[in-house]
């Protein structure tokens, strides 16, 4: 079974899915939800949908009918045995085109029981494409700063000790070269503090 | 923009063992190639100066570190040499290279970088750098370097993968961003970078619309639909994180 509500929307899963019930009762259970619901059985297949869901079903890029496409169910299913959220990326039903992208994470820590179904809910935030994309790229462009930041200090370190060992240096600039490495190493730390920093933060 | 260090002046000033007689010298400085350096690490570029500042031949006539003040010492200097490093800020090495090559097209450019990739280094060479050296190479390998593209020799740093560079140099069909214009390359780099339409047309001056056509027009050139498969795209050629740094 799966279930949405409305601004985070929300996934159940039942495990066996209304094995011993008919699919009416499925419908009327899922009708009585205050949230939108799918359920779908052991094979993946969207049983039935509430109208919540349907009402929804255009915002989110899913549709009513079908099979579930495997990386959500298994996604779904990796939120309840481990409780750490998932991201799933690609079409919400198995042969759609239309794209399904979401954060599932359980909404409670333990399962919950409606209409005598044991589910647990994963919530489903849907999540712009692009956006992600944007902030994904932003995230690995700070990186690679503090990384080419790094790396210039270093350079630094390595060409005026290098100089050092040449005789290209006159011996009255040897001090000179000492302060760039000792200016250099100095704010090599820094970049180094700053980086801890930002992963104590995070 | 930064005028010669005392340092330089005084390794220029004053002869070295092995420079020869007076008569020599005297006809190294009536030919010393003007040289400017392009470097935005202010005690790196203090550490390039020492090491250009042993090569008699060249006259050092300034220092800069962003593209502008590199773009301003090449208007007030014939420049005949020129070490530019690949990453800056304000623009890339690039544009400054192909500014440089459009104001002194005798311009000899060694492009000195910690970038290694195949294909940021053709776009130097492509934008009108004659060697690449890296930066963490030795004093004599960067005087190396200088004096192989000033006779004429193209020099790339041996850790280069040096037949994919020649590769991406000579054919516009190994890479798709070759086919971008250079303004095209500059909003392709920013939409890379996380930046919205917006942002973008704030940052160069431009309409939100003509950046639009511009997105539109890259996108067909490099053959993206959306702005993950542009991401895509870089990342894949190596310039998605370091392309505007």
């Amino acid at each position: 079974m799966s279930s949405m509500v409305t601004d985070q929307i929300a996934i159940g899963v039942a495990e066996p899915v209304f094995e011993h019930d008919p699919p009416i009762d499925a419908r009327a259970l899922l009708a009585e939800l205050p949230v939108p619901v799918i359920a779908v059985d052991r094979e993946r297949k969207i049983l039935v949908a509430n109208e919540q869901f349907f009402a929804l079903s255009d915002r989110c890029n899913m549709a009513a009918e079908g099979v579930l496409a495997k990386p959500i169910l298994s996604a779904i299913d990796r939120v309840l045995a481990t409780g750490t959220p998932q991201r799933v990326d690609g079409p919400a039903i198995e042969g759609s085109g239309r794209m399904f992208r979401a954060l599932l994470r359980a909404v409670s820590s333990g399962r919950k029981t409606i209409g005598g179904v044991i589910i647990a809910l994963a919530e489903v935030e849907d999540f712009d494409a692009e956006q992600a994309a944007r902030a994904t790229m932003h995230r690995m462009r700070e990186i690679s700063s503090t990384a080419h930041e790094l790396r210039a200090q270093l350079m630094t370190l390595l060409l005026w000790e290098n100089l050092m060992r040449t005789e290209l240096l006159r011996p009255d600039d040897h001090q000179r070269a000492l302060q760039a490495i000792r200016d250099s190493a100095s704010t090599l730390s820094a970049l180094v503090g700053r980086l801890l920093a930002a992963a104590t933060a995070a | 923009m930064k005028e010669g260090s005392e340092m330089a002046e005084r390794a220029m000033a004053e002869p070295r063992q092995g420079e020869g007689d007076m008569a020599g010298i005297t006809n190294i400085m009536s030919t010393r190639a003007k040289t400017i350096l392009v470097e935005d690490h202010p005690l790196f570029r203090r550490g390039v100066y020492a090491v250009l500042a042993t090569m008699p031949e060249l006259e050092i006539v300034g220092e800069a570190g962003t593209a502008l003040e590199a773009l301003e010492l090449a208007q007030q200097h014939v420049v005949e040499v020129a070490v530019v490093d690949l990453v800056l800020p304000g623009a890339s090495g690039v544009s400054v290279a192909s500014a440089i090559k459009r104001l002194h097209p005798g311009c000899k450019i060694l492009g000195l970088s910690m970038v290694e990739e195949p294909t940021r280094i053709a776009e130097m060479i492509r934008g009108g750098a004659d060697g690449y050296a890296l930066k963490n190479q030795t004093p004599a390998e960067i005087i190396e370097a200088v004096r192989a593209i000033r006779n004429g020799t193209r020099y790339l740093a041996p850790a280069v993968a040096a037949d994919r560079v020649e590769l991406l140099v000579s054919s516009d069909d190994a890479w798709p961003l070759m086919r971008l214009t250079q303004r095209e390359r500059e909003i392709f780099d920013l939409l890379v970078a996380g930046r919205s339409n917006d942002d973008i047309a704030s940052q160069l001056f431009i309409a939100r619309r003509t950046v639009e056509t511009h997105r539109q027009h890259i996108m067909k050139k490099v053959g993206a639909r959306s702005l993950v498969e542009l991401i895509r795209i870089a990342t894949k050629h190596g310039v998605a994180t370091t392309c505007a740094i």
